[in-house]
């Protein structure tokens, strides 16, 4: 209950936070444009037969799905970054951790917060994306549920990660440091493409295992496969470790890693002097 | 029963650029329930890293306490402390009320008994009117006073407060003795750190004495200001030879406007600086023992523990 008090704090004050503003705002942005800058097929749509209708529907919510992971990757380091560090600087952590919550307690509550705000943004977003193409094209497209799911556990990676590092990093250099994860992480093809056309193997197999530094960038190449309906076991499993294509299990070691760094966050915080 | 505070061989060291800072030093004293016990000690003594320690702000580099009987960090004591921190750093966006209404719930309060407790502490702390200001439009002493408030939501059995006094008007002072008083009554201990030492006068029994980490004294507050060896002489004509005499035998003499206080080391000196002075022919006209007030033991404890 403690925690729970803790998390619905954490809520309302993020959401009275700038970042929160500045988000609508990207998000009603990117509402209204992102038909517009889908491939040319997704604005015509309507016309043309039931399969390349389906087809359409599928490419457009792929393509909208991909910019909702970065917005709401983006979000969410933003809405976290200093959701610890500020608290320690400002001395209000102090009134928290001497009332009898443990500090565990304390870090689950934050993140647990945090969490709830940005999982129902990205469910509030997709349900939207997901609509409109229902409610446009008549087209319901089911397997963009499990993918919106792959984004969603995306963003709650960032989440844990950026709390976790915002119980050691001041507001700015946890900024630069979680951006920066995320960005080198999420651009690894390009470093495999390079691999590829010099034939050197070292780059290729160094590209896919650096992905595992932090896995959003390949759970959301998984998305992808999921909406493009290549999830085969042949595309799937048994890939060579050269090949970039993303490995099944990448989810599941998604989730072994935010967990792993939800313990990070607790063995950083637990014994820290705070004042 | 046990102790409220217990505190055994504690020590807090900093690094620093030229060596090492002891905050606190191999620290050890007891506190028992029911107690008002006033921590002093001049600036830097170490009292708010002992209180910070106490409530695990920080974490000692050695030694070991507890409270009311549990090892520092029991939760289920912990619902039972309240703590004032030195600093009023909170959420400031809060409006009153809801500041407190977090912090009961914090304590694990259910809703009914945080609303019927949140108009008490208002009033309490005197923020009655105050309760839908946001906290950040708040002065000094209201900030202190809203701090007292979260301190004492959950109606705790052992409260630290860390200099609950310092920005309170002397309405808020007095109010706040009248709160030390009835928590007292209801037998709640009081950990207070404090340098306003005509408060801790009014209203602590005991007191412990820090300076530079070490705990100087802890003794009762009667024992403390006891009948002292001072007295205050009013005489006319005392010769220069008596007065080199009296100041042989005394410890410190000093003068003011026709007046003499003289302190001794022993009780029986002061007799026989009577007899001398009478004995000198000089006029005796008063020879009042004073009670030596706390600010003066105090000082005399910290001049002598620097020494
Ligand atoms: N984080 C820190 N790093 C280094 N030294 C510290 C730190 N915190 C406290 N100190 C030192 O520890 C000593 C004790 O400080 P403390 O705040 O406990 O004193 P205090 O008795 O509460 O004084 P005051 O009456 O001014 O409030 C001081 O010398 C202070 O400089
Ligand atoms: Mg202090």
């Amino acid at each position: 209950m403690k925690t729970w008090a803790l998390a619905r704090f954490t809520v309302k004050e993020a959401v009275r936070g700038k970042a929160m503003i500045a988000g609508l705002v990207i998000s009603l942005l990117y509402l209204a444009l992102v038909p517009a800058f889908s491939s040319p097929s997704g604005g015509n749509a309507i016309v043309g037969d039931e399969q390349m209708r389906i087809a359409a529907s599928r490419e457009f919510l792929n393509f909208a799905l991909g910019g909702l992971n970065f917005i709401g990757m983006f979000l969410a380091i933003f809405t976290t970054l200093g959701t610890i560090y500020s608290e320690i600087e400002r001395g209000t952590i102090v009134t928290l951790v001497t009332k009898p919550i443990s500090r565990v307690q304390l870090i689950a509550g934050k993140w647990l917060g945090h969490v709830m705000l940005m999982a129902a943004y990205v469910i509030i977003m997709g349900l939207a994306l997901w609509l409109s193409v229902a409610l446009g094209s008549g087209m319901l497209v089911w397997r963009f549920f499990p993918a919106l799911m792959l984004v969603c556990l995306n963003v709650i990676t960032m989440v844990s990660l950026t709390l976790a590092f915002s119980t050691v990093l001041p507001v700015v250099a946890n900024a630069v440091f979680v951006f920066l994860m995320m960005v080198i992480t999420s651009n690894l093809r390009i470093v495999h493409a390079i691999g590829e056309t010099s034939q050197n193997a070292v780059i290729m197999v160094a590209a896919n295992l650096f992905r595992m530094v932090l896995p959003v960038g390949e759970v959301n190449d998984l998305a992808g496969r999921i909406m493009l309906g290549q999830t085969q076991a042949s595309n799937l499993m048994g890939v060579s470790p050269s090949a970039f294509t993303p490995r099944a299990w990448s989810f599941l070691y998604e989730l072994v890693y935010l967990s792993a760094l939800l313990m990070i966050a607790v063995l950083l915080f637990q014994k820290k002097d705070l004042s | 029963m046990a102790a409220a505070v217990e505190i055994e061989g504690l020590t807090k060291s900093y690094g620093s650029s030229d060596g090492e800072v002891r905050a606190v030093d191999w620290l050890s004293f007891r506190v028992e329930q029911g107690e008002v016990f006033g921590f002093l000690g001049p600036n830097g003594a170490g009292k708010t890293t002992t209180v910070q320690i106490l409530m695990q702000v920080i974490f000692p580099t050695s030694g070991s306490a507890r409270l009311l009987g549990k090892p520092l960090g029991d939760l289920e004591s912990r619902s039972q402390i309240g703590y004032l921190p030195e600093l009023c750093q909170f959420h400031s966006h809060l409006r009153a009320d809801e500041f407190l209404d977090f912090h009961g719930r914090l304590y694990g309060m259910p809703a009914g008994a945080r609303r019927k407790r949140i108009d008490e502490v208002l009033e309490l702390v005197g923020l009655s009117e105050n309760r839908k200001s946001r906290i950040r439009t708040f002065s000094k002493g209201m900030m202190q006073r809203i701090g007292i408030g979260q301190a004492i939501i959950n109606n705790p059995r052992l409260l630290f407060l860390d200099e609950p006094a310092s920005a309170l008007d002397p309405m808020g002072r007095r109010d706040m003795r009248d709160l030390l008083m009835s928590l007292k009554d209801r037998g709640t201990t009081v950990f207070m750190n404090s340098h306003l030492l005509s408060e801790v006068e009014m209203t602590c029994a005991r007191v412990g004495i820090m300076n530079r980490g070490k705990l100087v004294q802890v003794s009762d507050l009667k024992s403390m200001i006891k009948p002292g060896h001072t007295v205050e002489i009013r005489a006319a004509g005392i010769t220069d030879r008596v007065m080199e005499q009296i100041r042989d035998l005394a410890k410190r003499v000093q003068q003011d406007d026709g007046c003499l206080m003289v302190t001794v080391d022993k009780e029986e000196l002061l007799s026989h600086l009577a007899r001398m002075i009478m004995e000198s022919g000089a006029n005796l006209m008063e020879f009042t023992p004073r009670q030596m007030p706390l600010e003066e033991a105090f000082l005399q404890l910290i001049q002598e523990s620097d020494a």
